[in-house]
């Protein structure tokens, strides 16, 4: 006999009652009330959790409501209603820590493998259009953000530089391309998406007298356009801004966005090898000898040097800010780390033929 | 204290909040979980458990709430919405004008969608067997909404006009820069307004069972809680400032892009904790003005929700998410829920609903009520 509140859905009164379990039937015995219904019209419904009180519906629309206990809980049992599997998952402490382990291990393994491989899915979907103009606007958000000086560069080798690219024979597929010029006030270049490279005239003047290795270094950028590297690591920042906000997101969008701000626009070694093999392969087939390749990695690593050495570890923070205040553009050193092997692969690829990755 | 289930008592009859914050904690790790594995499809499923355990721990008089709100219907609402945002995103890659169509029947559609969330919310919630409706009509619906929504997209549009006609880094023009100024001032000074007409149309327009829900507010208490919010951001900024000066004596110190490093920790700590202490604020504030002016039965609601308090439970809720790193969450969440709800108070008798006509002698409702779009629009 367990004491419960019948109410007889016409209204919201309150009839204390008795509730008596017996094989087939749901006893309830008021002061004015006595009602037995079969268990088959009776739906046990309770609240995930154990706090709430049990209701059990009569197919009439009356309702009995249990207050949550050791009393509810038996009835609960007796009734021989299963628990959902999401709460069965719950049920013990040693479940819930399961739960919690897989939980933490799937978040782990989505962000290890589950976001670039969607990344990788997301970006054959894209269309260039979008790419392009995603690159514009990035571009154009430096530029204003002031990361950079207009070029100083005369016109006339500007374009120099863009015919002698432009003349390659270059793989199906790669798209457009369009290059820019900026003062970077370091050595630099790198790729936007939807195939803006943005060279410094700082690295196009350190690789005078050596063409070849200015068209190999543009080259490595445009195996990065050919991969779309950019635009899988801005898909992978979003992707990643998208769990983090699925877990954090009614917490805070600040935090799930630093989350992904953080991991974006960062090359992977493996991005930035395969930029080399491409850079390599392109040439080869051009008959551009990387030679000049190797030496002009070799004055920005003696470059470096003559600075501090940590730059090589490509993970030093950039600790003297420009007297003007603005945002400091990376060192290339600093995003294209490896600097000695990428030498000698460049070295040793001016003699024998590479393959493509 | 309440003595039981079905005893009237004398004197406003408080709400309470039975869930813990463990127990949550295993409903909310389940959620996410199966969530994440079924890529999205249970987050209908998990939104529905969340919202019955809510609803199951909220008691009056000692009895629960209950929301029957079928997964299916909210997951055939998000289907919905997904095909309207993919729409909307691919619409702009064909043409601007059917961009800017897309964006027409959008904000078309909006004031309806919200209509359909307030009716599927209402619908499928019940206290002790009797149903919740919602009786708001679709035309209240549009002449609440569409100022507000029109406005937004004038100062989108004119936004956009301005951005249009920038040279790269010259200052917009002056009269189109003070345009845009002014569209935002007016727009800021109408929003109290604006939400006051909103709450006005959800609480007016209830209805438990026989009982109807009245709204008493007019706007004047929501700029009240605006000024109030506004007068502790000022207050926080001049703390800041202060602090700011105080510590400039001091000087020295590591500079990131000339500025000195710690103005810049100062800076972004006094804004976080601007925002943090407004939120509780406003939450505090508005909870009391719109409960305090919503009526039941003709007998009026009470909230005595306090700022302090309230600052206080968010406060160690941020504290220990991050400390925890977000694993703290779901007992913050009834922590929270738990204050705001124990602070309702209502005046009236919760014997005397009387189910609607189309309720009594049905289990299950089947009438317009069962949405088979089951839109929810949280507001």
């Amino acid at each position: 006999m367990i004491d419960a509140s019948y109410f007889d859905g016409r209204s919201s009164r309150a009839v204390a009652v008795q509730l008596q379990l017996e094989d087939d039937a749901l006893r309830i015995i008021g002061a004015d009330l006595l009602r037995t219904v079969p268990l088959a019209q009776v739906s046990v419904s309770a609240a995930p959790g154990r706090t709430s009180p049990l209701r059990l519906a009569l197919a009439d629309g009356a309702l009995c409501e249990i207050a949550a206990g050791s009393a509810a809980a038996d009835l609960l049992a007796a009734l021989g209603r299963p628990l959902p599997l999401a709460e069965r998952l719950v049920a013990h402490p040693g479940r819930l820590l399961a739960v919690l382990a897989a939980f933490v291990f799937i978040l782990a393994v989505a962000y290890r493998w589950g976001v670039p491989l969607a990344a990788d899915v997301l970006v054959d979907h894209l269309s260039p259009r979008l790419e392009a103009r995603l690159g514009e606007a990035a571009l154009r958000g430096l530029d204003e953000a002031g990361a950079f000086q207009p070029s100083a560069l005369a016109a006339a080798r500007q374009e120099e530089i863009r015919r002698a690219m432009h003349a390659l024979q270059l793989p199906p597929g790669i798209g457009e391309f369009h290059i820019e010029f900026r003062r970077f006030g370091a050595p630099n270049a790198f790729a936007l998406p939807g195939g803006t490279i943005v060279v410094g005239d700082e690295l196009v003047s350190m690789a005078e007298g050596n063409p070849d290795g200015l068209r190999t270094v543009l080259g490595h950028e445009l195996g990065h356009v050919y991969y779309r590297h950019s635009t899988r690591s801005l898909l992978r920042g979003a992707l990643l801004s998208a769990l983090a906000f699925w877990y954090l997101g009614d917490f805070s969008s600040a935090a799930a966005g630093v989350v992904g701000g953080v991991t974006a626009m960062q090359y992977s070694r493996q991005a930035e090898h395969d930029a080399d093999l491409f850079a390599l392969h392109l040439m080869q087939a051009n008959g551009v000898s990387t030679h000049g390749a190797a030496v002009l990695l070799g004055k920005l690593a003696a470059g470096a040097a003559g600075e501090q050495r940590p730059r090589a570890e490509g993970r030093s923070p950039r600790a003297d800010a420009p007297a003007q205040g603005r945002p400091r553009m990376p060192e290339y050193l600093s995003t294209h780390p490896d600097i000695d092997d990428r030498i000698a692969l460049f070295e040793n690829g001016s003699r024998a033929p590479a393959q493509m990755p | 204290m309440d003595e039981g289930p079905g005893s009237v008592q004398p004197g406003p009859h408080r709400l309470q909040f039975t869930g813990s914050g463990a127990d949550y904690f295993g409903i909310w790790i389940v959620n996410l979980l199966l969530s994440i594995v079924t890529l999205g499809i249970f987050s209908a499923w998990a939104k529905v458990r969340r919202l019955r355990y809510f609803y199951g721990n909220t008691l009056l008089d000692g009895s629960a709430f209950e929301f029957h709100g079928s997964p299916i219907a909210l997951l055939k609402g998000r289907v919905i919405g997904v095909v309207l945002l993919v729409a909307y995103s691919q619409s702009s890659k064909v043409s601007v004008t059917l961009w800017l169509a897309v964006v027409a029947v959008l904000a078309v559609i909006f004031p309806w969608l919200i209509w359909k969330s307030l009716r599927f919310r209402l619908h499928n919630a019940s206290y002790r067997g009797i149903r919740f409706r919602f009786t708001g009509s679709l035309r209240a619906v549009y002449t609440t909404f569409l100022p507000p929504l029109l406005m937004f997209v004038v100062i989108a549009g004119w936004g956009l006009l301005v951005q249009s006609r920038v040279q790269a880094g010259a200052p917009p023009p002056p009269a189109l820069a003070a345009g845009f100024g002014l569209l935002m001032l007016a727009f800021f000074v109408a929003a109290p307004w604006f939400w006051v007409r909103v709450k006005r149309y959800q609480h007016a327009h209830a209805q438990l069972g026989s009982l109807a829900f009245g709204f008493t507010a007019g706007a004047s208490g929501a700029y009240g809680i605006a000024f109030a919010a506004l007068g502790l951001v000022l207050a926080l900024g001049l703390a800041a400032t202060a602090l700011i000066a105080l510590f400039g004596l001091f000087g020295g110190g590591a500079t990131v892009a000339g500025t000195p490093a710690w103005r810049i920790v100062v800076g972004l700590i006094m804004i976080y904790a601007a925002l943090l202490s407004v939120q509780p604020l406003v939450k505090a504030m508005a909870q009391n003005f719109v409960w305090r002016h919503t009526t039941l039965d003709s007998r009026p609601f009470g909230s005595d929700l306090r700022w302090g308090r309230l600052w206080w439970i968010s406060a160690v809720n941020v504290l220990a998410t991050v400390a925890t790193l977000g694993l703290f969450w779901p007992f913050a969440v009834v922590r929270t829920l738990r204050y705001q709800v124990s602070g309702i108070t209502w005046s009236g008798d919760p014997a005397s609903a009387l189910a609607g006509p189309t309720e009594a002698g049905t289990a299950a409702v089947g009438e317009e009520a069962a949405d088979l779009l089951g839109f929810d629009v949280a507001l």
